[in-house]
């Protein structure tokens, strides 16, 4: 058996005036996965750089995602992240880091980390999109609380709203997470 | 017994107070029914549930993909977090 850890933090918000030159992502919560095999690696799935610039910056971005208009988004190397999300916890934020782990059997823990490194390298481009109203999504469009499952990965809440999604991990059994 | 307004919200923003929490998670499900169909109906429902918990004492910020787009947001709501 070898293990993949889901990782995933609630976000400041985007109103909070104290957060306000933080990272995105720290803003606005995120989900991410750790490899047994590579555990100094957190891997999340975001909108691309590029289609924050090509928005005009991060909150025309937000705007049209609370839309529905969905973005293209990729697997990238998020853990300084989750390390500063980590940090902002411990003085005071509510991004505290959370952690549940599930054994798989060593064929799929291999062909799901092909399938990421595949995806990654290349950067390939998937859609993102904020959930609809039972947190589900439209076919072909995820976000980072439920792209992990689109790749193999067991999630912990079929929700895609990351609050909701995080509230669900905690009642089965997540643990704090620490870098 | 406390009031619904001096509940305390434990760490990390998670509510104890299930008042909060059937009303945020209402939030989640209208911004997903806007998204999806953008009326003025769903819209003033969103409102009126964010009114409401504010009127209870709810002062967190919200996630981002529970609130709507900045115009739709009540002015009771923005103005607790304008510096």
């Amino acid at each position: 058996m070898k293990k993949i850890s889901i990782i995933a933090f609630r976000g400041t918000s985007f109103r909070d005036p104290k957060y306000k030159t933080e990272n995105a992502l720290i803003r606005a919560g995120h989900v991410g996965w750790i490899f047994e095999d590579e555990p100094d690696v957190i891997y999340g799935f975001h909108p691309t750089n590029k289609a924050v610039e090509e928005a005009g910056g991060v909150d025309q971005l937000i705007l049209l995602l609370k839309g529905k208009k969905r973005q293209p988004g990729s697997i990238q190397d998020d853990t300084a992240v989750f390390v500063r999300a980590y940090q902002l916890a411990q003085a005071g934020a509510r991004t505290q880091v959370y952690e549940i782990t599930y054994n798989l059997i060593e064929d799929e823990y291999d062909a799901i980390y092909a399938r990421v490194m595949t995806l990654y390298e290349t950067q390939a481009e998937m859609w993102y999109n904020f959930p609809k109203r039972d947190g589900t999504f439209e076919k072909n469009e995820s976000n980072c609380a439920i792209f992990p499952s689109l790749i193999g990965i067991p999630i912990p809440s079929l929700n895609g709203l990351v609050g909701e999604y995080i509230q669900e991990m905690r009642q089965k059994g997540a643990t704090e997470w620490h870098p | 017994m406390a009031s619904i307004a001096t509940v305390e919200v434990v760490r990390y923003g998670f509510s104890d107070n299930p008042v909060y929490d059937r009303l945020v998670h209402q939030l989640g499900y209208l911004a997903g029914a806007w998204r999806e169909e953008k009326t003025d109906e769903l819209a003033e429902q969103y409102q009126t549930v964010l009114r409401t918990l504010i009127i209870l004492g709810f002062d967190e910020p919200l996630d981002v993909d529970v609130e709507l787009p900045d115009d739709l947001m009540p002015v009771e709501y923005t103005s607790l977090f304008t510096e």
